[in-house]
């Protein structure tokens, strides 16, 4: 008996083209284009040499110091900045117009930058030439307050770049995976869809369906288990295909263990059909207005965890924490997040437990009104 | 005959609304009980509390002997339900639609196979059975409703106003269809506003009206209660005040209306009557066209007891 | 005119909708603007990173001093000094660079003792240059005067005199240093929402009035297929505009200073061109599909699709060259083209806006092509039935 309306929910579900297209094609080809369009994101915020024109006229040549800063920038290193060409001041202009350039650098009396915008190129190209003055200041000041010392070579420490830092920086910090992530999370909830599905077709004052099975001698949580068993199957398959298309084709980096990630989308999946669970049950509006109110709440919540502005996940992780401990998107993003970003399992464990307190919470309230088997109107 | 289902002075209120008002009656063995009445009569409600889909306020209900509860599976194995609104699922096909709700109550392949195949010959649905219900028409689905009710051969079955909105072909075939179930040893409950349905189908009849039984007995029992006996209708040509006024004198008249060119006479209890009033009008010299005579209707009956149409 | 006016009885089911596209329409156009309006002076100002500085040390003077030219330079954040808390920042860009001074670190730095910052930054970015520049410029200095023998007051005065002296910017002709153009991510991100209403009400009508068309046509055989085709173009006509209308009326709450101008009327042109070809997308897809659920899947693919490839969302110049190939097949890439060429045109001459004009002309041509289309397909299904 059990196995009779497992294999015909299975079959029921697997048919039911419109929420297989909402469940699995269209994440899909949201992924796609998250990807497509996401790819370059980051790339801008990774440093390239920057463009630098020096008008090569007298005085520069005349300025030995500042030639020989400038070129040792400009040298192929790891420490290289620019990438400089030395020409006239015509040409310079023209660079500049064309936006082949950040800006040159011309020497008259002072050391004169020329840029056309604002930006950090511009910016960087400014330190440099300050760095300049203000080294030639110090050794002013220092000839004057301590003349011995520039003798013993203190100066050489200006020079000195890296190893003022200790860096305990991560690896992995594109935050641009994190879009995928919440992804996962919204399809984890679209399995919600089953899950009202799930109920209708179960209550007698639900659909017709619903009465009609009422009416049949199966045990309600036989056959409700039954559908759910049925709906998690389903809908984890979906993810696993998505999570596959994540992986494997799109190339996502979801961390280093595959096993931890099973297991939080899995949740994940549960938590979706509770919530499902209890729009289907909790009222006696239609089915397609169910769905709708499912669909909205999942892009309440993925808007919350950040699907499409980022910041939005941290600002409410740090402004509003309730809201983040409430939100299944979240708990299923920030766990991800957490397997590719931290190297310990704490923080993932603390968002599989509030996830499957969720869950929890979700089939309690469900209980209710599912363990009514009469009702007061149909 | 021992009685199937028995429901004592069973009362429902939807909020301030009385739906049931001490409904009392018992289906017994083997016959064709039909429950008729007007919408929002009460008949859905009644349907449904017997099945124990519905909480009620009062009375009792017992089938088979047994008190009626949402877990009485054994009782809930030998009914055979088929609701007002079709309830089938479109991923599937008619075959497995009706595999699906058999399988809810028979467990054994074989014999469901076979269940599955009288059922579809039964409602003559042979030719659609890989048809998906998106595919059918709507007086297919109904049938094909009608199959996954009864599919599992139950001793009882209820049938909730299955030909509502139903071409005349699909019709006749439902009721063929529950006579024969009705042959093969099956009772049935059977709730229309149809009055004619009632007729051909049911041994007997329980009238409801706002919660209440109006009336019960067999078709010929319930016409006996009417005091008309007869309906006349006359197509005249011509006809005046001062044959009306005398038409009224006549013996057993119950009502006379004239109306454009068209007579309308009602007779109490009598005989005769239709050659009476033929007399009259060769008497008088008033030429007819054309003449009908009807007996009274389960319509009649409700009209009489009620003071309403049963259908509005 | 049955057609026409029964088209704005089934609108009325689709107000919610109009309504909730709106209102996420509005918000995101507020949070752009809110996001865009870094600088608007005409000046040179440098770039700020973001910063974020632990200090596990005393408060020494060294500190301070330090910390304060971190604050002219920079824009400091305020953290907790939580691994997580300042783990999570970076990543999240609250900031871009967070430094952790350890205990003991003014000490053994007046010892020369060379102690070192933990820094956490994104790798080789940008930011993590710039501020490490700007860092280094610091400790350096910092460390000859340490080797000089001066303490730590000694030094704080002197650093302070020290970088006070800056390089000369001069700003060539044409620069153009007010970044705020926020107008065109209005009418761009109006390819999203605006698709979205018009091919799904459009093709939802259309296709409901395709699918009992046929009955229709048999029964009332002197309501010609034209007149209905005719009324039901009409119907969708005054539909896309109404919405493009809201939409306008919008921009102009929204950007009232930036619509009364050239670029402001280019753009309300422009996104007239383009709201013909929606119109065409919506007619066609009312007629080549087939159900309601596909009508509603593709015009959530359509709207999302185009609007990610052919940046609306993410602006052009952040998109791979692959994808703006590809975008180069719909017309959705050549109007967003265009709303960014508009707000950066500083002449009106005809050569200037030669290339506006053209990509006006291609945004209209798929239109026409679309229509065209619909109506080879309509006569095709109609021989069919």
């Amino acid at each position: 008996m059990f196995w009779h309306i497992f294999i015909n929910r299975l079959k029921i579900l697997l048919r039911s083209k419109s929420a297989i297209f909402w469940t699995l094609v269209f994440p899909i080809i949201l992924a796609t284009l998250f990807n497509l369009a996401f790819s370059n994101l980051t790339s801008g915020e990774y440093f390239e040499t920057i463009d630098l024109a020096v008008v090569n006229n007298d005085n520069f040549k005349v300025e030995e110091n500042f030639k020989d800063l400038i070129q040792s920038l400009s040298e192929d290193s790891e420490e290289q900045l620019f990438n400089t060409q030395y020409v006239s001041l015509e040409k310079a202009k023209t660079l500049l117009q064309d936006d082949e350039i950040s800006g040159y650098i011309i020497v008259n009396d002072k050391i004169n930058v020329v840029i056309k915008n604002n930006g950090i190129n511009q910016s960087t190209i400014k330190s440099v030439v300050d760095n300049y003055y203000q080294v030639v200041s110090v050794i002013n000041n220092i000839s004057k307050s301590n003349p011995e010392a520039i003798r013993n070579g203190v100066l050489e420490k200006l020079n000195e770049s890296t190893s003022n830092f200790n860096d305990v920086s991560n690896e992995n910090v594109d935050p641009i995976v994190v879009y995928f992530y919440t992804l996962i999370g919204m399809i984890c909830l679209y399995g919600g869809t089953f899950g009202v599905n799930a109920v209708i077709e179960t209550e007698a004052n639900l659909s017709k369906k619903g009465a009609r099975v009422s009416v049949s001698p199966v045990h309600k949580f036989k056959l409700l288990l039954a559908s759910f068993l049925a709906a998690i199957v389903i809908h984890y398959s979906e993810v696993l295909i998505l999570l596959g298309y994540l992986l494997f084709i799109l190339k996502i980096d979801l961390g280093n263990q595959i096993l931890p990630v099973l297991l939080l989308t899995f949740v994940g999946s549960l938590a979706g059909t509770s919530l499902g669970t209890l729009i289907g049950v909790s009222n006696k509006k239609s089915e397609n207005m169910k769905m709708s109110i499912l669909i909205s709440v999942t892009m309440l919540f993925s808007f919350l965890a950040g699907m499409m502005v980022l910041q939005i996940k941290y600002i409410i992780a740090n402004k509003i924490p309730v809201l983040a401990n409430i939100n299944p998107v979240n708990f299923i993003t920030d766990g991800l997040y957490s397997l590719y970003y931290y190297n310990t399992l704490d923080r993932y464990f603390y968002n599989v437990i509030g996830l499957l307190v969720f869950t929890l919470v979700m089939f309690l309230i469900s209980y209710i009104f599912i363990r009514r088997k009469k009702y007061d109107s149909l | 005959m021992k009685n199937i289902i028995e429901v004592k002075k069973l009362t429902k209120h939807y909020k301030d609304f009385k739906a049931l008002d001490n409904l009392s009656f018992e289906v017994k063995e083997g016959e064709i009980l039909g429950l008729l009445g007007p919408n929002g009569s009460g008949k859905s409600t009644t349907i449904n509390c017997i099945l124990s889909l519905l909480n009620f306020d009062k009375g009792s209900i017992k089938i088979l002997g047994q008190e009626m509860t949402p877990d009485a599976y054994d009782i809930k194995s030998k009914i055979g339900v088929v609701f007002q609104d079709v309830a089938v699922f479109d991923e599937l096909t008619v075959y497995e639609n009706i595999n699906y709700f058999c399988g809810l109550y028979v467990n054994d392949k074989k014999i469901r196979q076979q269940y599955i195949s009288d059922a579809i010959d039964l409602v003559g649905l042979k030719e659609f059975e890989r048809f998906y219900p998106k595919q059918l028409s709507g007086g297919l689905l109904r049938r094909l409703n009608i199959a996954c009710g009864i599919a599992h051969k139950p001793s009882i079955i209820i049938l909730d106003e299955p030909t509502v909105a139903v071409d005349p072909q699909s019709r006749n075939n439902i009721l063929e269809g529950i006579k024969q179930l009705n042959k093969n040893g099956a009772t049935i409950v059977y709730t229309t506003h149809y009055m004619e349905e009632v007729e051909i189908l049911c041994d007997r009849i329980i009238i409801l009206d706002k919660g209440k039984i109006v009336a019960s007995g067999t078709s010929k029992e319930l016409k006996e209660l009417v005091s008309i006996e007869e309906k006349i209708t006359v197509e005249l040509e011509s006809f005046n005040d001062k044959f009306l006024e005398e038409l009224k004198g006549s013996k057993n008249i119950g009502e006379v209306i004239y109306n454009d060119n068209i007579l309308f006479v009602t007779y109490k209890k009598g005989k005769h009557n239709l050659k009476d009033l033929i007399d009259f009008m060769q008497v008088n010299k008033i030429k007819y066209n054309k003449i009908f005579s009807e007996l009274p209707t389960l319509n009649d009956v409700f009209l009489e007891l009620t003071g309403k149409e049963l259908r509005d | 005119m049955i057609v026409f006016n029964n088209y704005f009885k089934v609108l009325k089911k689709y107000s919610s909708m109009i309504i909730t596209y709106t209102i996420i329409f509005v918000a995101f156009a507020v949070f752009a603007t809110n996001a865009n309006t870094t600088n608007t002076s005409d000046s040179f100002s440098s770039t700020k990173t973001n910063v974020a500085v632990i200090n596990r040390d005393q408060e020494t003077v060294l500190i301070e001093s330090f910390v304060n030219y971190l604050g002219d330079n920079a824009e400091i954040k305020e953290l907790k000094d939580d691994e997580e808390a300042l783990r999570d920042a970076l990543f999240y860009r609250e900031v871009d660079y967070i430094l952790i001074i350890p205990e003991n670190f003014t000490d053994d730095f007046m010892a020369s003792k060379n102690p070192k910052i933990d820094t956490m930054n994104i790798p080789d970015s940008y930011s993590m240059k710039y501020t490490e520049i700007l860092l280094n410029r610091y400790l350096n200095i910092a460390k000859v005067y340490v080797a000089s023998d001066m303490d730590q007051v000694e030094i704080a005065e002197n650093i302070k005199i020290d970088l006070k002296l800056n390089a000369n910017i001069i700003l060539s002709e044409n620069s153009n240093m007010d970044t705020s153009v926020t107008i065109n991510y209005f009418f761009n991100f109006f390819n999203y929402t605006f698709l979205m209403i018009c091919v799904y009400i459009v093709g939802m009508v259309i296709n409901s009035y395709k699918n009992s068309n046929i009955k229709r046509r048999n029964l009332v055989s002197s309501f010609s297929y034209k007149k209905l085709n005719f009324q039901l173009f009409l119907g969708s006509f005054c539909l896309t505009l109404a919405v493009w209308l809201i939409y306008i009326i919008i921009s102009f709450i929204l950007y009232p200073g930036s619509m009364l101008t050239n670029h402001g009327l280019l753009l309300i042109i422009n996104s007239f061109v383009f709201s013909i070809t929606v119109l065409a997308i919506g007619f066609f897809i009312g007629s080549v599909v087939k159900s309601r659920e596909a009508t509603d899947g593709i015009a959530n693919v359509l709207s999302l699709g185009s609007s990610f490839l052919c940046g609306a969302f993410v602006p052009q110049e952040l998109l791979g060259s692959t994808v703006l190939s590809i975008a180069q097949f719909l017309p959705s890439y050549w109007f967003i083209k265009n709303n960014n060429e508009i707000v950066t045109l500083t002449s009106y001459d005809l050569s200037s806006l030669q290339p506006i004009l053209i990509n006006m002309l291609i945004v209209l041509a798929f239109g026409i092509a679309l229509f065209v289309a619909n109506n080879v397909v309509s006569r095709l299904r109609l021989k069919d039935s």
